[in-house]
């Protein structure tokens, strides 16, 4: 508690997350990175690697008053772009219908995420700090997260000096494989945003949401009717939603659980017309396993191993004194 | 583009070329259409030689139907540890159909691949392996690419709240095919 309390103050002593190195203090780097992707304007390139694909995208974040707006491009290929102005994005996938996203639910259910996140992370991952690397042209920290279990994945991060910025994010698999990686080729810092870029990107997003129509915004559930008899060690959880996957569907609860790091999310609604899911399966870094009990249909997923998904997938039961 | 480069992303492929060379070689793919046209190449190489060669191709196709057409499994993610071998051409999905896995592709650009139930995760590369003709799952272990993309969405919604996370999930939606199919 004397660090967490060390750390805070560390933290709200800070005006600007690019404003001073944080030291030798590898917390202190993460939750610096963690603001400054939030908190600073942007711009560059990265080389997005996934499952022997590789693929070429843009970055622009900016924030001012009204908040944040960010603007994410693929550079291969058909046009795919996520415009996100505040809590809440569209996603323009080449021909298909855009897709809304809105996270504002899933931002209460995380509160003063970063300081608990990270003041947890210890128990079930060690924080190396590394020596100093190049990265796009600027000097960067190498920061290694590496997991104490083999229940959750690790990282290993190299950290832009000056803006703490994650210039290079790996995330690594069992014995070190990277599973994924974002790897920057470019990176430009803004003193502050750019007010026309700005209102440009609100009135995409606007026009996006006229044209989608109907969305359905996910909220906190009333009730919570499931939970999950047996976490794997230092999982908690961090939200209960319910909402209808798509227009017309019955809800889904949805259930998210995270270690700090790792999020895994659990779904639970009564099965339907489709017919049942079942089994384990891997895409790209992300696991998933779904089976049917009691007349519902759970589906996990998470960028967790295979086994904490199954682990988790398996003891999902309905609440104590919650009839079904 | 210079031979050595083509070199370098041949050794890359086969897991030969790790650490700052391979770092180099990723960036440089940033500004070289024609170091990426070469590795649209080699998955198409590899692609050919488990499967035959598509009856047409664009040579501008996008690395990502290359990918689409059979060589994306997640095993190959790090190709710097992959075995060095041809292995990672001849992996079958396992247990999942090939058969129109280009317009199956959902949210997410890389295909779900299926761990067997019965067999420990470390084993079901092997089992793949030895089942290339495996016949269509059982119904009572059965997953859906559209279905679980999903739930990948809603997934990717919450994380990308989470400061820690950085980039990654927005990364996830947005990237190579990630045509919507069922994100309506």
């Amino acid at each position: 508690m004397t660090r967490l309390l060390t750390l805070l103050s560390a933290w709200l002593w800070l005006p600007l997350a690019a404003a001073a190195s944080p030291g030798g203090e590898p917390t202190a780097w993460l939750l610096r990175m963690a603001s400054s992707v939030q908190e600073l304007n942007y711009a560059g390139r990265f080389v997005y690697s996934r499952a022997g694909q590789l693929e070429t995208m843009q970055v622009v974040h900016q924030v001012d008053a009204n908040g944040e707006r960010e603007h994410l491009l693929s550079l291969d290929g058909s046009q795919r772009e996520m415009v996100r102005d505040g809590d809440s994005a569209v996603c323009i996938l080449g021909d298909q219908p855009p897709v809304w996203l809105d996270r504002s639910t899933a931002r209460t259910a995380f509160p003063a995420s970063r300081i608990a996140d990270v003041d947890r992370l210890g128990e079930h991952y060690s924080l190396v700090l590394g020596g100093e690397a190049r990265v796009a042209g600027r000097v960067a920290r190498e920061l290694a997260i590496r997991p104490r279990d083999q229940l959750r994945y690790g990282y290993r991060l190299l950290v832009d000096e000056q803006s703490g910025l994650p210039l290079k994010s790996e995330l690594l698999g069992d014995s070190g494989e990277v599973l994924e990686q974002i790897l920057f080729t470019e990176l430009t810092l803004q003193e502050s945003a750019d007010p026309q870029w700005m209102e440009s990107i609100k009135q995409r997003k606007q026009r996006a949401r006229a044209a989608i129509g109907h969305a359905e915004t996910p909220v906190a559930a009333a009730v919570r009717r499931w939970h999950v008899a047996e976490l794997p060690a230092g999982f908690g959880i961090a939200a209960y939603r319910s909402y209808p996957m798509q227009q017309g569907d019955a809800s889904v609860d949805h259930l998210v659980f995270s270690d700090g790091l790792a999020t895994v999310s659990v779904y639970v609604e009564p099965t339907g017309s489709e017919s049942p899911l079942s089994g384990a399966g891997r895409m790209g870094a992300v696991s998933t396993y779904a089976r049917v009990h009691a007349g519902h249909q759970i589906v996990v997923v998470g960028d967790v191993p295979m086994a904490t998904v199954r682990q988790i997938g398996g003891a999902v039961v309905p609440a104590p004194g919650t009839a079904q | 583009m210079a031979d050595d480069r083509q070199q370098q992303l041949s050794a890359f492929l086969d897991g030969e070329l790790a650490g700052p060379a391979a770092e180099r070689l990723l960036g440089e793919l940033t500004g070289d259409p024609a170091l990426r046209a070469a590795w649209t190449r080699y998955h198409l190489i590899g692609t050919a030689l488990r499967r035959g060669v598509p009856e047409r191709f664009d040579p501008d196709l996008p690395v990502r139907v290359a990918a689409a057409i059979g060589d994306s499994l997640p095993d190959e993610v790090a190709p710097a540890a992959a075995g060095g071998d041809a292995q990672p051409w001849l992996k079958p999905a396992a247990g999942l159909a090939l058969a129109a896995s280009v317009a199956a592709l959902a949210i997410f650009g890389v295909r779900l691949v299926q761990v067997p139930e019965s067999s420990a995760p470390a084993l079901a590369g092997v089992a793949a392996q030895v089942t290339p003709a495996l016949p269509a799952q059982p119904v009572s272990e059965r997953l859906d690419q559209e279905r679980i993309a999903r739930y990948l969405l809603r997934h990717s919604e919450i994380t990308s709240s989470r400061p820690m996370q950085g980039m990654l999930p927005y990364v996830r939606v947005v990237s190579q095919d990630s045509q919507a199919q069922s994100a309506r």
